[in-house]
C-alpha cells in the first residue's frame, strides 16, 4: 500500500451559505503509520472573515494519533 | 493558526493533549493560544494520579476562536492535579483551581480554589464491631472574598445486631 493514495472530493451547501470540501486522501509512508486528510471545511464569518481548515490525522501506532488542523481566517491569519 | 491533539494510551497510563496556537492575531493584536492536557496515571500499591489542565491565553479567546456554543459559553477552565490512595477505605490529595474566563458584559465572582484537598477514608473490623472514618481537609482560596479552611472529621462505630433468620 505504499504511496498508494486514494482521493474523492465532496461539495455541498447549505442555505447557500457554507461549503463543505471533503477532499478524503491517504497515503501511508510505513506499514503501521497511516496520514489522512479528512473533513476540510470552509465557513464565513463577520469577525474572522472566510475560514478554512484541514484537519489532518496521522495514526502514529495502534495507541497513538495526532489530529493536526491548520486553519486559515482570511482577518486574523 | 494551528490546532493539535494528541491523545496516547499505554497499559499504566493515558491522556490526551490539545495544543492550539495562532500567533499574531490581527485583529486581536496579539498571540492567542490555548493548552489542555488531560492525563490519566497508575502506579503499582493502587495509586493513582491524575491532572486536568487547560489554560488559554485570554478572556475572549473562545468567543473569538471557537467553533460551538459549548466552547464559547466556557466561563471557568478547571485545572486539577490530584493523587488517590485506593485501599483501606481510599485516601486522595487534590489541588483545584479554576482560569474564569469574564465577560466584560457580564462580568462574574471565580469560584473558589481548593488548595489542597486532603481526604482520608479508613474502615476496620474489630470483634463484630465496624470502626470507620472518613475525613476531610480542604483549605479555600480565592484572590478577593475571604479564604477559608474546612475540617471535616466522621468516625462512626457499629456494632451490627443481626442474627440468623430461624425456621421451624
Amino acid at each position: 500500500m505504499i504511496g498508494k493514495s486514494v482521493s474523492r472530493i465532496m461539495h455541498g451547501g447549505i442555505h447557500g451559505r457554507a461549503d463543505f470540501i471533503h477532499p478524503v486522501a491517504g497515503f501511508r509512508t510505513q506499514r503501521t503509520t497511516q496520514i489522512r486528510f479528512s473533513g476540510a471545511y470552509r465557513r464565513q464569518y463577520q469577525q474572522r472573515g472566510s475560514e478554512v481548515t484541514l484537519p489532518y490525522y496521522w495514526n502514529i501506532a495502534p495507541n497513538l494519533d495526532a489530529t493536526i488542523s491548520p486553519r486559515v481566517m482570511t482577518k486574523r491569519v | 493558526m494551528l490546532n493539535n491533539e494528541f491523545r496516547y494510551l499505554e497499559p499504566d497510563y493515558a491522556g490526551e493533549l490539545h495544543v492550539d496556537a495562532l500567533p499574531n492575531d490581527a485583529l486581536a493584536e496579539r498571540d492567542r493560544a490555548r493548552f489542555a492536557l488531560k492525563h490519566t496515571q497508575s502506579w503499582a500499591n493502587n495509586l493513582t494520579g491524575h491532572v486536568d489542565f487547560n489554560h488559554v491565553s485570554d478572556d475572549a479567546y473562545f468567543r473569538d476562536l471557537a467553533d460551538s456554543v459549548n466552547s464559547t459559553s466556557l466561563v471557568n477552565l478547571l485545572q486539577e492535579g490530584g493523587l488517590d490512595y485506593n485501599a483501606s477505605g481510599g485516601h486522595g490529595c487534590a489541588v483545584q483551581r479554576y482560569q474564569t474566563l469574564q465577560d466584560p458584559l457580564a462580568p462574574i465572582v471565580e469560584p473558589y480554589a481548593r488548595l489542597p484537598q486532603l481526604t482520608l477514608n479508613a474502615q476496620q473490623n474489630y470483634a463484630g464491631a465496624n470502626v470507620a472514618f472518613a475525613g476531610e481537609f480542604v483549605e479555600f482560596s480565592h484572590p478577593t472574598l475571604l479564604n477559608a479552611t474546612r475540617i471535616v472529621i466522621n468516625p462512626s462505630v457499629s456494632y451490627p445486631l443481626v442474627n440468623d433468620p430461624e425456621f421451624i
